[in-house]
């Protein structure tokens, strides 16, 4: 029985911070690409020649990071880049906070329905442990685990 | 194994495939068409080569900045540039703009919004969070030598208040969810960066 809540809360693990992912991703693809340049220029560390290219783009990527990691498929490797996003978030968020710059809202879910940084600093501390757990102890409810028990099956 | 790699990537960029699809299906935009400002809230030649419009919160300290270089560029551009001024009042999180937005237009009717604007943009501090804030407004207008009783008559008009919610409606149609977002000729551009980005390349363009 505790084997079986533990291994469901590995799943829910992996599973939020892929929701959290997917949902930041869609509302800034959602708005226009203009106003995450904005939320990426108020942080006053890319050069301005970076921010359109990453504001069109990066959206996709937590989309797309997303799926996968939320299936399980690639697991080990959508953890670690998961993990890492997050990471790159929080030293973002840390440094604005630090440099006390003039930054309202993070723009982490595009730039209106944004939470304040030092609420989105610890929502992310949250996540990245969940990720963490997920690593550790990676669950076998996955993309992964089914298409390798049925490759085993066949072989 | 190989297979079971080459299976994993066809997998993955079906999802992927999916995922797209699914999201640009759900995030199609709406376009709408710019209708211009009252009289009061324009500045520069009717027939502009530059059209501006922006959509601004008198309580949003990025929406100050912004004013400030829209000045500075209207100095030296402004006969190429027409400015239509949209209320877009955050009042969410910024109690009184809707009243500093109603008050400006007023002052405007009396023929000075845009010194009422500065002032406000100015002295957001003082106002933004203060309950006496119609004190506050009482000093700009004296300052300006406005009729008071006549800016408040015009404050408590329902025909102000619906004039500035028609901005915030018109700007939820184009999508404005940032202060201060502008439309150069069309184009989107969010903060003052951007925003001289856009007339950079314009004025290089047209000029």
């Amino acid at each position: 029985m505790k084997e079986k809540i533990l291994s469901l809360f590995y799943i829910f693990a992996r599973m939020m911070p892929a929701i959290v992912l997917f949902y930041a991703g869609y509302v800034k693809i959602a708005a226009p690409m203009e106003e995450f340049a904005y939320a990426i220029e108020r942080y006053r560390i890319l050069p301005s020649l970076f921010i359109a290219p990453i504001a069109q783009f990066f959206p996709w990527f937590e989309v797309y990071l997303a799926v996968l990691l939320f299936f399980g498929l690639f697991q080990n490797a959508m953890l670690k880049t998961a993990t890492m996003i997050f990471l790159v978030f929080e030293i973002l968020l840390l440094q604005a906070l630090l440099r006390g710059l003039e930054v309202t809202n993070c723009g982490c879910f595009g730039a209106s329905k944004s939470n304040s940084i030092g609420l989105e600093f610890t929502m992310n501390i949250v996540w990245l442990a969940l990720l963490i757990l997920a690593s550790i102890k990676k669950p076998n409810f996955s993309l992964d685990s089914f298409l390798e028990r049925r490759f085993s099956n066949e072989n | 194994m190989k297979r079971l790699t080459t299976v994993k990537i066809f997998s993955a960029l079906i999802l992927i495939i999916a995922t797209t699809s699914t999201v640009l299906i759900f995030t199609r935009g709406e376009k709408t068409q710019e209708t211009p400002s009252p009289m009061w809230r324009r500045m520069g030649p009717e027939k502009a080569k530059i059209i501006i419009y922006e959509h601004s919160d008198f309580a949003c300290p990025a929406c100050a900045g912004a004013n400030f270089k829209l000045k500075e560029i209207m100095k030296v551009y402004g006969k190429e540039i027409q400015l239509n001024f949209k209320h877009y009042p955050l009042t969410m999180i910024h109690r009184f703009s809707l009243d500093a937005a109603a008050y400006a237009d007023c002052a405007g009717e009396q023929g000075k919004f845009w010194e009422f604007a500065d002032l406000l943009f100015a002295n957001a501090e003082k106002w933004a969070n203060n309950e006496n804030f119609k004190e506050e407004f009482k000093d700009y207008a004296k300052k300006l030598n406005l009729d008071w009783k006549k800016l408040e008559e015009c404050h408590q008009d329902p025909k102000t208040l619906k004039q500035i919610k028609s901005d915030i409606s018109y700007g939820d149609l184009k999508g404005v969810d940032a202060t201060p977002t502008f439309f150069v000729n069309g184009k989107r551009a969010v903060g003052t960066l951007q925003l001289i980005n856009r007339i950079q390349i314009l004025t290089a363009e047209e000029l």
